[in-house]
């Protein structure tokens, strides 16, 4: 959470960038690889941090990245020099959101006892699309014992909360008055 | 806490009821922060300003700051169960209290709930606490008065029906008592009135809410209670709650009295609020907004035109001055904001002048063409009387040579602050003020002596109601003088039956 407005501003500059080339679905996929090798703990940060290599760190950028798309390195290039490698894979995520929202597309999770099948998990994907303002939505199914029964979809700090224990939650909040909270 | 069966099965088949219905998309956020009464909340992507969010514990949050990524939030209540990591609710509400006549005779907190341990308030309506205040068609000049029955006030400030009118003095200058005193004198007079205390001792406001019962005021009183031990929040929130209260009956068609006591403790809690909000800090380290958190709430009393019923609520906000010095921050804010002041001071107070008011800085701009005629009558030159005594005062000082009109000047201006000194919950009515000050400004008490006044007064009273009340029900009901020769009459006869104590 620290920065993320830093890395949101890196993302929305790459993301113009990248669509005036016509190049955003080819940076998303290289995106991926760059944000496992930022992710803490990185090696490579690391790196890039140490003081007795501060002269080499845009060698190091451009030879490890030599194959992606230069937009992409030279972004990388910036933010090694502002000194936010640690904000990458904020930029990351911020990038796919911003991708995802431009096609409609709703990534989120979705909370479970036990996994879902994969036709229940589409089930749910069609019937929220709408209810989320989305045109397609791509959940994860993750396994939450505390649910207990139901299910709990989030998507970009929204929720539709289905589960056992929210309801059971609701019902402990409506004993309570309010002045005792 | 005891839960019946019936309330759970019940408290369930009304979930089956409405199970489809119940459960929608909701906004939410994560607690990243918390501490001080206040919760940094990650998301809430669409939460609106000023809207009730709702924690995981059930504690309720009001929103105060937006920014890009979070968003900053007062906790309501109880923020020692608060994590970070909660997850937090939007309501889509903003905040509201109940009113209506049920909270009549009542203690609450500044959520409308109440303190005083007589049980539930039976009423279904509420309002929000932030309302726009009535528009300038809504309006009607002030006419009708406000009888606070203490005579220093009623002559000299007279304060209207819809009037905002700061009572402003120091520690200790009995600032407290005129409210208590205005309160006390609203029996049946047709109005409501609304006890606002903040940031006070509970033990203070427990006094009065017993001054009130003992004197039969709380029959028509609501007590709002934000005291010293509540967080900032509630104590900035409390005068907010009270004005809703006094709309309500504004609104429909009665009076309101709405007393902040007092502004400048709630201007202090919302500096410690906005501090740590993070915002940034300007004179005397209040925020930017404090003239609105001010000019907002005083801004709501009024007196509405006939087509909206012809309610009306009065404001007496109080401000305290440290040392007088009334050129700081809030006091000249809400000067500037108020139809007048009543400036009480120490010196007056500890030289036995009590209520302490300082006629030469009290004003109100408004409140005489509320003055009943018969007031007006009397009380017309009763300031520029005291004025020019307090100019001779320290003139005569220097020599005892003084010619005869001087010498009755002194005497009669002796009698004047004297005329205007009031016991303790004692209030006046307005036909008595009447009788005193028209006894006083045609002479009558020129020859008693001034350690007699006081007595003289009240015997007076006294005498009136036993021999003379067809003249004060003259002027009770015509709002005029009485005929010229029952009143002298009244007072002759009198002063020859007063036993003087020489």
């Amino acid at each position: 959470m620290k920065n993320s407005r830093n890395a949101r501003r890196y993302a929305e500059a790459l993301y113009d960038v990248a669509k005036d080339h016509a190049h955003e679905d080819q940076i998303e996929r290289e995106l991926l690889t760059v944000r496992q090798v930022f992710s803490a703990p990185s090696d490579l940060v690391d790196f890039l941090q140490d003081p007795k290599q501060w002269m080499n760190r845009a060698r190091i950028i451009k030879s490890t990245f030599m194959t992606f798309s230069s937009e992409l390195v030279k972004l990388l290039l910036i933010m090694v020099e502002d000194h936010a490698e640690q904000d990458v894979p904020g930029m990351v995520d911020h990038y796919t959101y911003l991708i995802n929202e431009k096609r409609g597309v709703g990534v989120g999770k979705v909370y479970s006892v036990t996994y879902l099948t994969p036709h229940q998990l589409e089930d749910i994907e069609a019937h929220f699309a709408k209810g989320f303002g989305y045109e397609r939505l791509a959940l994860q199914n993750e396994i939450d014992e505390s649910v207990i029964g139901g299910f709990k979809v989030v998507i970009n700090n929204r929720v539709y909360d289905v589960s056992l224990k929210a309801k059971l939650e609701d019902v402990k909040r409506k004993f309570v008055p309010l002045y005792k909270r | 806490m005891e839960i019946r069966a019936e309330e759970i099965s019940a408290l369930i088949k009304k979930q089956i009821q409405y199970y489809q219905k119940d459960t929608e998309i909701k906004d939410i956020g994560t607690v990243i922060e918390t501490g001080d009464g206040i919760a940094q909340i990650y998301g809430l992507n669409n939460v609106l300003s000023g809207e009730l969010v709702e924690f995981e514990t059930g504690t309720m949050g009001l929103v105060q700051s937006l920014e890009e990524d979070r968003v900053g939030v007062v906790i309501l209540g109880s923020h020692l169960s608060i994590r970070e990591g909660d997850e937090v609710t939007r309501t889509g509400r903003i905040m509201e209290v109940p009113v209506g006549k049920s909270l009549v005779g009542r203690v609450v907190n500044p959520l409308g709930q109440p303190i005083d341990g007589k049980g539930d308030i039976k009423t279904r309506k509420t309002r929000p606490i932030e309302r726009e205040a009535p528009g300038v068609m809504a309006r009607k000049s002030i006419h009708e008065p406000l009888q606070t029955g203490l005579k220093a006030i009623d002559a000299l400030v007279p304060i209207g029906r819809g009037q905002r009118e700061l009572i402003i003095g120091d520690r200790q200058t009995g600032k407290t008592t005129v409210a208590v005193d205005t309160i006390l004198n609203q029996k049946d007079q047709n109005m409501y009135c609304i006890y606002v205390a903040i940031g006070q001792k509970d033990s203070t406001v427990r006094a009065t809410v017993e001054t009130f019962r003992r004197h039969g005021a709380l029959e028509y009183t609501i007590v709002v209670n934000a005291g010293a031990s509540a967080p900032a929040p509630l104590q900035y929130l409390a005068p907010y709650a009270g004005v809703a209260m006094g709309e309500e009956f504004m609104y429909n068609g009665e009076h309101a009295l709405v007393v902040y006591d007092d502004l400048s403790k709630q201007a202090a809690a919302y500096r410690e609020l906005s501090l740590l909000l993070k915002r940034p800090p300007g004179r005397e380290a209040f925020p930017g907004d404090v003239f609105y958190l001010h000019s907002r709430l005083l801004e709501r009393a009024a007196k509405l035109n006939d087509d909206l019923g012809g309610g009306s609520m009065t404001a007496l906000p109080f401000v305290e001055t440290q040392a007088g010095d009334i050129s700081a921050y809030i006091p000249t804010n809400v000067i500037s904001i108020t139809d007048g002041q009543i400036f009480l001071q120490s010196d007056l107070f500890f030289s036995g002048v009590r209520p302490a008011i300082n006629p030469g800085l009290s004003v109100s701009r408004v409140g005489g063409s509320a003055q009943t005629k018969a007031m007006k009558k009397v009380a017309g030159t009763l300031r520029l009387d005291l004025a020019s005594y307090r100019e001779l005062e320290s003139f005569a000082q220097f020599g005892s040579d003084l010619d005869k009109a001087t010498l009755q000047k002194l005497n009669r201006g002796k009698r004047t602050i004297e005329v205007l000194k009031q016991g303790l919950h004692k209030p006046i009515t307005m036909e008595k003020q009447v009788m005193i000050i028209y006894a006083l400004i045609h002479g009558q008490l020129d020859e008693i002596p001034i350690e007699d006044i006081l007595r003289f007064e009240d015997e007076f009273y006294d005498y009136l109601d036993a021999a003379y009340p067809q003249v004060l029900r003259d002027i009770r009901e015509s709002g005029e003088l009485a005929a010229e020769e029952d009143m002298k009459e009244a007072i002759t006869t009198f002063q020859q039956q007063f036993s003087r104590s020489y």
